[in-house]
């Protein structure tokens, strides 16, 4: 390796600045972090099944309780499995769950009343899962949660 | 503090060496890209429950309710394939998906997984049954609701077997909607349930 020349004087200054350079590297890589962290946090990987007449919501009620179907039938939500085809009949997690969501009073239609929530709750199913698994949410959801509203998650249509 | 005395030729360095952190920073950066995706456009179909208890309806309905009704016979249960021709060898049952509106047959579905080639057919279908699913709904006369509220039609029950693909049901749901019939209901036949949910206990929820 040849030995550094000195340099004139100057060059110590105006050496090539980073200073911008990092500070927009810093605010892409937060950029890309809190994006990813978000669109991943409570939406499973699945085929939607497509629908013209789906609604697109700018912005969600973050109360909103999403239940991702998978095609095999398990139900999961915010990254943990409530049921799988592997507990059969057994469906104490999603009741509970339903339960908890009932007894809240901030959820209750008429606070102190357990008989209607107000929360609105969104199901994610797979294409194709068998519409047993999506029947038995229902049914749970009104049986232990008093849920009346209900949103079926659906891919917009694109073409005609 | 080192006080090192400098030889009166050298070049002072920079305080602090940014190449490491940048080198880390910029495979961070490469990293989120890359592993980001954005998410699908998605909608949502809003749909009611009944507001009293989800209980299976007994077998004895009134039959004074009229009621449009679309059934969905998707799997073994449908006992299809009777007229399929040969060639269409490749066709499961479980594939298959009957459409009855009323007592009217219209069709079958099919997985639009397997048979991609046939998602026209199968819009055309849901058109043709949307279509009669409103003539039908026009006919049904509307209930006089409890005093003060609006006389209401009773909704259009919308009765899948088990095995039914989900995307059919939400096929059906969109056609109704786009006929402006919003109101689909559930049945929640006992015939079809494997996993029938244990009815809550103590006397909490059951009140109305």
């Amino acid at each position: 390796m040849a030995a550094r020349r000195p340099l004139p004087p100057e060059a110590e200054l105006d050496g090539f600045d980073m200073t911008p350079m990092i500070d927009i590297v810093f605010q892409l890589i937060i950029f890309f972090m809190l994006v990813s962290d978000l669109a991943r946090a409570r939406m499973d990987d699945l085929t939607l099944p497509t629908a013209r007449k789906a609604q697109q919501e700018r912005s969600e009620d973050p109360a909103t309780l999403v239940l991702n179907v998978k095609q095999d039938g398990t139900i999961r939500s915010s990254g943990v499995d409530l049921w799988t085809p592997r507990m059969g009949g057994n469906t104490r997690v999603l009741e509970d769950l339903f339960e908890r969501r009932r007894n809240d009073r901030r959820l209750q239609e008429i606070p102190g009343k357990t008989d209607w929530v107000k929360y609105p709750v969104l199901i994610r199913a797979d294409r194709s899962t068998s519409f047993e698994h999506v029947q038995k949410l229902l049914m749970i959801a009104t049986l232990h949660g008093g849920v009346t509203r209900v949103q079926l998650g659906a891919r917009q249509e694109t073409a005609p | 503090m080192s006080a090192r005395r400098r030889p009166p030729g050298e070049l002072r360095t920079e305080g602090l060496n940014m190449t490491p952190m940048i080198d880390i920073v910029f495979q961070l950066l490469i990293f989120f890209m890359l592993s980001m995706r954005f998410r699908d456009v998605e909608g949502k179909l809003l749909s009611q429950l009944p507001k009293d208890r989800g209980q299976a309806p007994a077998a004895s309905l009134p039959v004074t309710v009229k009621e449009v009704r679309i059934v969905l016979c998707g799997g073994d249960a449908a006992g299809h394939r009777a007229n399929r021709a040969a060639h269409e060898e490749q066709v499961k049952p479980s594939d298959e998906c009957r459409v009855l509106v009323g007592d009217e047959e219209l069709g079958s579905l099919f997985r639009s997984e397997k048979f991609p080639d046939r998602l026209k057919e199968n819009r055309e279908i849901c058109r043709r049954l949307g279509a009669r699913t409103r003539q039908l709904y026009d006919l049904v006369p509307a209930s006089a609701g409890a005093p003060g509220e609006q006389a209401r039609r009773p909704p259009v029950v919308l009765d899948a077997d088990s095995e039914t693909p989900y995307e059919h049901v939400i096929g059906v749901v969109n056609a109704c909607r786009e006929e402006g019939i919003d109101n689909v209901e559930f049945a929640a036949n006992p015939r079809h349930q494997k996993y029938l949910p244990t009815p809550p206990k103590g006397p909490g929820p059951a009140k109305k």
